[in-house]
């Protein structure tokens, strides 16, 4: 990026001005790429930092680079960051495969940013649970996470509290100062709004029972903190600032293995489900090795070692989750179906109105 | 040869001028464009003009709220760093040279940490069981938690715009020939009224240009309220920012962007019209 800062020092102003701007173009494209001149030789994944770009670069991506022959590109980036880099360089992309959410696969789909799977470059397409299947066969989903109530059992006990159970635990004025939600630009918040329309009898058609409901909780001072991140929500739970919050497994069987004295509970209302899933970009580079890759992803060792690894559970029945995680991790399709599906479409399309909704009456201030 | 010195100061300019035009002016523009484009989510952008981006944040009292609250936030903290930054200034200019250093070094020390670490540094001062709840509860005080609260943003942006202020005043008041204020203490002057009848006049275009850098810097943060006023603090910075990248709504963000850079060039105006026409004129000639 610095390089095409720096002052030019030779050649006219018109033909400095061309170079600039065309180190500029490409630094805006894709300042983290170093593309080889043998491009069909590799793929470029834009996917997660974290646990998750760990996991990827020590297990998961030697293996399909040992067995294929194709090197991966490894781009860091958060889904949205991801999302806005594909939808910025549509014109000529060139992230070639990406890990995307919920939200940046539907939104996505709706304008034309990705292609259609090909059964014969991804035949475990076959081996995974029939929801993780797209209906259109645009990308599949390749890891799902329930999402929760998360508590701090040992200030529970301390304090003889029963563990919860319902999502409307959340309400009891015991504890006042004590919830933590998420702010509504993290998925969990959405989810947790879509949950709440279909717990007092509505569904995501209509937001106000749900919202006025949720208002009642921020108005009664249970509510302590929004947080921006699940990382800031780990903080907040870890720091005891909170007790009780909603929260995905994967982010709960993190902490759970760390030590830590917070547990997940499934509410009896059913938990919400949420999905990472791969998209192949249309229109670049290397498709056929992105499909490949996904592929890879699919497969049954690689799933049990992101489950073991991420707490993510696998969408290939056959992969095996940790004992540790067994009772809260779904391991088969009738655990699956203990989740509520939300309306992920009608969320999509209603996002922009949601997110006004929750700004002005939740997420400001009294 | 006389020609071609006179082209000299012009190409001295091109390197800054060609990184100007294609990092600033030609950003604006695309974004200015941007602004009138229509957004749904199930289309993107769409190339066509439409005011209702405008519209939302002009006809809507819950955004007009929030360029409000930007605006008070900004204003607040540059009246704030210029009462704070005033008296060091003039301590600036009779220190000895060593303890002048020293003191620069301390005013500019903010600036030499990045602006996230400076904010969750902040955090760990001013919020729950940080270094203020501590040492209040130490002596029996509640309310030592300020994270997430207006006084804790305007903590965080005065820390760092007091270098601004401090030597754009002390700027000002090193240009102040002695023998003013020495003359009017001659002529009888208490040193109070010295300092309000020729000190502080001749140092306003100092405290003024204080003023607007941090006015401008304080309206258009985003760390800074982000990390310290949280998820319901709402300024235009956090509110462009979760338009444009939470939710790719890039025209209304560019709107609420635009809006932004109006409020700042407005400032710059007002600023432009007091040095042009004001009362004091004559001391910023």
């Amino acid at each position: 990026m610095s390089r095409s800062c720096e002052p030019p020092r030779s050649g006219t102003a018109a033909a400095t001005r061309r170079t600039v701007l065309a180190g500029v173009g490409a630094a805006i494209a894709m300042p983290a790429v170093v593309t080889s001149p043998r491009a069909n030789e590799q793929i470029v994944l834009a996917s997660y930092g974290g646990t998750i770009e760990t996991f990827m670069r020590n297990q998961a991506i030697p293996a399909f680079e040992k067995e294929t022959g194709i090197k991966v590109v490894y781009v860091v980036g958060t889904a949205l960051a991801n999302y806005s880099r594909v939808l910025a360089t549509r014109g000529r992309p060139e992230i070639d495969v990406y890990w995307a959410n919920d939200l940046s696969h539907l939104g996505g789909k709706l304008q034309g940013l990705y292609t259609k799977l090909d059964p014969a470059l991804v035949p475990n397409l076959q081996n995974v649970y029939p929801v993780a299947r797209d209906p259109d066969g645009i990308g599949v989903a390749s890891n799902v996470s329930g999402c929760g109530l998360q508590y701090n059992a040992k200030k529970f006990q301390e304090a003889g509290f029963a563990p919860p159970t319902s999502w409307l635990d959340l309400w009891d004025p015991k504890f006042k100062g004590k919830v933590a939600i998420y702010s509504i630009g993290v998925l969990f918040s959405q989810d947790f709004l879509a949950m709440m329309t279909r717990i007092l009898g509505g569904n995501e058609k209509d937001i106000r029972p749900a919202i006025k409901k949720i208002r009642e909780l921020r108005d009664s001072g249970n509510i302590v903190a929004f947080a921006n991140s699940p990382a800031e929500m780990d903080n907040i739970m870890v720091q005891e600032q909170a007790w009780i919050n909603y929260n995905a497994q994967t982010r709960a069987l993190a902490l759970i293995q760390g030590g830590s004295p917070l547990r997940y509970v499934q509410p009896k209302e059913g938990g919400t489900l949420f999905t990472v899933l791969f998209d192949v970009v249309k229109g670049c580079p290397n498709p056929t090795g992105a499909q490949k890759f996904i592929n890879h992803m699919l497969r049954e060792d690689i799933q049990t070692g992101a489950a073991a690894a991420l707490g993510y559970a696998p969408v290939n029945p056959k992969a095996k989750i940790p004992a540790a995680f067994e009772g809260v991790m779904p391991s088969n399709e009738a655990a699956l179906a203990t989740f509520v599906q939300l309306d992920r479409a009608t969320m999509n399309k209603e996002l922009d109105a949601w997110t006004e909704v929750w700004n002005r009456e939740i997420e400001s201030r009294r | 040869m006389r020609d071609r010195r006179h082209l000299v100061p012009y190409l001295l300019l091109l390197p800054p001028a060609l990184l100007f035009a294609v990092f600033f002016i030609w950003p604006l523009i695309t974004l200015t464009v941007i602004s009138f484009y229509d957004y749904s989510r199930m289309t993107g952008m769409v190339e066509v003009f439409t005011l209702k981006n405008y519209q939302r944040i002009l006809l809507d009292e819950f955004y007009l709220a929030i360029v409000g609250h930007t605006l008070q936030l900004a204003a607040t903290t540059a009246v704030l760093t210029v009462v704070i930054g005033y008296p060091v200034a003039l301590y600036l200019t009779v220190a000895r040279p060593r303890a002048r250093a020293a003191v620069i070094f301390f005013i500019l020390s903010p600036l030499m940490i990045s602006v996230i670490v400076r904010s969750f540094g902040w955090v760990m001062i001013v919020g729950p069981k940080g270094l203020l709840e501590t040492l209040l509860s130490a002596v029996g005080l509640p309310g030592g938690n300020i994270l997430h609260t207006e006084a804790a943003v305007l903590l965080g942006l005065v820390n760092v715009l007091l270098p601004f202020v401090v030597l754009s005043i002390a700027t000002a008041l090193q240009a102040i020939d002695p023998a003013v204020p020495l003359a009017a203490s001659s002529l009888g002057a208490s040193p109070w009224r010295n300092f309000l009848s020729v000190t502080l006049p001749l140092s306003l275009p100092g405290v003024l240009s204080g003023v607007l850098i941090a006015f401008s810097l304080a309206s258009s943060t985003f760390v800074t309220p982000a990390v310290l006023g949280g998820s319901q603090f709402k300024v235009l910075s956090t509110m462009l920012f979760q338009q444009a990248v939470v939710l790719q709504n890039w025209p209304f963000g560019a709107a609420l962007a635009i809006t932004l850079v109006l409020i700042v060039l407005m400032a710059v105006t007002l600023q432009f019209r007091l040095v042009e026409r004001g009362r004091y004129k004559a001391v910023f000639q």
